[in-house]
């Protein structure tokens, strides 16, 4: 009966064992390989504007460059006639070796700077400047190599010796003159506002509209002006330090603003009256408005540690500006946009 | 016959075993043959209705895995690689000043066309990811259309710009590009990884608890088969009833169909949640970086002499896709374009940007990367069709529900017919 009773006993445990066997069988895949699930990823990003930087003014010739912070305009005196007979060893004769003058410049500045695209040929105030500087020591104003740079780029693009001078309506002021040199000032602007024509009641109306009127008219809706400036220019600090409550935007470059303007984005764009007249050009639905809250010394920028090359410019500008020519190249980019008459070229007195 | 209860034999066969095990259950003959009939068949017919469920269940998460899953991620990949590809060409615009630019092979479509297509598929991409997506979806796909027709009418605010001459073109085409590279690009990056994470949520959920359940509750209602017939045989001395038999052969015949089933179509996901989804993505990305790259090198070259910094951009660009490519034979058409490439960065450092430019829109370049991108187009092509075909080979492993529960049925009624046949002289 034991005996019996062991038998069965097997054939109930071997079956339970084999059932058991394949039931591991079966399962053991689905159990040993498991499948990872992949995290989760970040959504989009979004990027923030840097906060405008306002830099305490210079007190001292130390914090400006070697020059009197209350008059740092005034650049050393030209070297006599600017000719392509220059003297061996100078940062001219250099240049003259190097068999072209490389030039920084903005490759989007209507009128100022920009690039045809027909032609691939940068034109504009600044670029015929720095051609007449070509004319002066290569004999031909078509020895520029012109370099498109940021705005944020123009005191590094000369200290790390990439361009012999930028030509970029760059303003003079003591921050930049402690890592760079500046020729004399050859045009004078102002800081005012592009705003959409139909801000005001008539064109005069929006014509005569100040910061403090588009404010204002914000305020009124239950909302901040939102004005624009680029990222890097002078532009962005002068509007941090207006009394209005103003919701300042910091973009990419000065058009970045006016597609940002054109989109609905912003109330107004802010800079340089030089800089806005080529937008206006743009577009025929947006006007400068309100008076100059800055008056803008544009100067080229030089390398520092040349007072060579800064007089020999300095001599170009002189005769550039005595002899007519920059009037010509006044009327040609400027008449108009800028202004119905010619001005007289900036008058300059030198340092030393 | 007597029905009462009698003690078990004290010795004999294997049958005499089951025979006194057999007695060793207190309730009369007759009543414990019906009460094993219910309960056999009870047994047979809760496993099987537990493997109906459990299989209809897996071919509805098969379905939205394939759906909602790998529709998905797939269209959000395709999406993708197309904008990039379309940016790549808008971009052409801001060195041609938004003319144009007329294709370097005769046969090739201009820019302005191949550009129109690229945004055209993304669009269908973007099609067919509402149609595979889910509610959660939502706000991703509706992020996606709205940039996408945003980003169509930036570039084309820079392509009238820029033919006008005004700078401000450029400025369009830089709002556009961050658009897509900022916004689009990581949101459906983020939509490919949700659908992702159904297939393997659902290879996951088709092996989980609930078909181990279904499994062992056929192998239980199989044993209770076997386990009746014993009693049967036991109680009344007479071997297996070829009924009883066979109801234990369909019992067992649907464990093994549901568990052979879902080992399957846990395999057949799994395989399409890795092997063919990575190659199909692999290639994808391959499509990415090499737009992105035409990208930056446009972009160095529409710097104007300051692109020395666009052209690190590029080298760390290429240095990516050369670790994509690297044994495929996509690895010799993206060298010739990096050669060209080359070419239009040793142009534009030596201070000739225009002969960069004609060389990048026209040259080596332009049709080094034409040929490199129809060779990484044809291989995305063909990883799809793969995919396809494992996506559908993975809905051909579904079991159909009315399979356990036809074959639970028949076992039910079998194992019921024949221990009720072998008690009917028990009164």
């Amino acid at each position: 009966m034991s005996e019996l009773s062991q038998r069965s006993r097997g054939w109930i445990f071997g079956g339970a064992a084999a059932v058991v066997v394949v039931a591991g069988l079966v399962l053991a895949p689905l159990v040993i390989s498991p499948v990872d699930v992949p995290p989760d990823l970040p959504g989009p990003t979004t990027t923030t504007p840097s906060a405008p930087t306002t830099v305490a003014p210079a007190t001292s010739p130390d914090q400006c460059g070697g020059r009197d912070p209350a008059d740092p305009y005034r650049s050393l005196q030209p070297s006599g006639p600017a000719t392509p007979d220059v003297p061996a060893g100078s940062f001219m004769a250099a240049i003259q070796a190097n068999g072209r003058l490389r030039v920084g410049v903005s490759p989007t500045t209507l009128l100022f700077s920009s690039v045809n695209p027909g032609t691939g040929v940068f034109e504009g105030f600044d670029d015929d400047i720095a051609r007449e500087v070509s004319r002066a020591l290569f004999g031909t104003p078509d020895q520029v190599e012109f370099v498109a740079i940021p705005q944020t780029d123009r005191v590094a693009a000369l200290k790390d010796g990439r361009v012999d001078m930028v030509a970029s309506t760059f303003s003079i002021n003591c921050t930049r003159l402690q890592d760079i040199q500046f020729s004399s000032e050859y045009f004078r602007a102002g800081q005012r506002m592009l705003v959409p024509k139909d801000l005001g009641a008539t064109p005069d109306a929006t014509a005569a509209l100040t910061l403090t009127d588009l404010s204002q008219k914000a305020v009124d809706a239950g909302k901040r002006a939102r004005v624009c400036a680029a990222n890097g220019s002078t532009s962005l600090g002068v509007l941090d330090d207006q009394p209005e409550d103003l919701d300042v935007v910091a973009a990419g470059s000065h058009t970045e603003c006016l597609a940002r303007l054109q989109r609905g984005e912003i109330d107004a764009v802010s800079t340089d009256d030089t800089i806005l007249a080529g937008m206006a050009a743009q577009d025929p639905n947006v006007t400068l408005a309100g008076p100059q809250i800055t008056t803008e010394h544009y100067g080229l920028g030089l390398p520092a540690g040349h007072d060579d090359w800064v007089r020999y410019v300095n001599a170009v500008l002189a005769d550039v500006k005595s002899s007519g020519r920059w009037a010509q190249i006044y009327d040609q980019w400027l008449l108009g946009p800028l202004s119905p008459t010619t001005p007289a070229p900036p008058q300059v007195e030198y340092a030393g | 016959m007597s029905t009462t209860i009698r003690p078990a034999p004290s010795a004999g066969s294997v049958l005499d075993a089951i025979e006194r095990r057999a007695w060793r259950i207190r309730l009369p003959t007759r009543r414990l043959i019906v009460v094993l009939a219910g309960a056999t068949a009870g047994a047979v017919i809760v496993a099987s209705l537990t493997a109906a469920w459990v299989a209809a269940r897996n071919n509805a998460t098969i379905h939205e895995a394939r759906v909602e899953g790998l529709g998905v991620a797939s269209a959000a990949t395709q999406f993708r690689t197309s904008l990039a590809a379309a940016d790549a060409e808008a971009f052409g615009s801001l060195i041609s000043g938004g003319i144009a630019i007329p294709p370097a092979d005769q046969n090739a479509a201009g820019s302005e066309e191949t550009y129109a297509t690229h945004l055209e598929d993304a669009s269908k991409a973007l099609a067919d990811a509402a149609l595979a997506g889910t509610s959660d979806d939502a706000r991703d796909l509706r992020a996606l259309s709205a940039g996408l027709t945003e980003y169509s009418g930036l570039v084309e605010s820079a392509r009238a710009n820029s033919l006008q001459g005004f700078p401000v073109g450029a400025s369009y085409m830089g709002l556009a590009h961050q658009l897509a590279s900022n916004e689009l690009v990581p949101t459906a990056n983020h939509l490919r990884r949700e659908g992702e994470q159904r297939v393997a949520s659902a290879a996951k959920s088709v092996s989980g608890p609930l078909g181990v359940l279904a499994i062992v509750l056929l192998m239980v209602a199989a044993l209770a088969v076997i386990g009746a017939s014993a009693v049967i045989a036991g109680r009344t001395r007479r071997m297996l009833h070829p009924a009883l038999v066979a109801a234990a052969v369909f019992a067992l015949v649907s464990t093994a169909v549901m568990a052979f089933g879902i080992a399957r179509q846990f395999t057949q996901l799994r395989s399409a949640a890795t092997n063919e989804v990575d190659t199909y993505f692999d290639t994808n990305d391959i499509s990415y970086a090499l737009a992105q790259a035409r990208v930056n090198e446009i972009s160095a070259v529409a710097a104007r002499g300051s692109g020395a910094p666009l052209y690190d951009q590029f080298h760390q660009g290429t240095e990516t896709l050369d670790d994509l490519v690297e044994g495929t034979d996509l690895a010799g058409p993206v060298k010739r374009y990096e050669d060209g490439a080359a070419a239009v960065e040793h142009k534009d450092m030596a201070g000739d940007n225009q002969g960069a430019a004609a060389i990048a829109l026209t040259g080596d370049s332009a049709t080094g990367y034409q040929a490199a991108a129809d060779a990484v187009t044809s291989d995305v092509e063909q990883a799809g069709d793969a995919l396809a075909d494992r996506i559908d080979g993975a809905e051909a492993a579904s079991i159909p529900p009315l399979v356990p529960l036809g074959l639970g049925a028949l076992a039910a009624g079998l194992a019921a017919a024949g221990i009720l046949y072998r008690g009917r002289r028990y009164r």
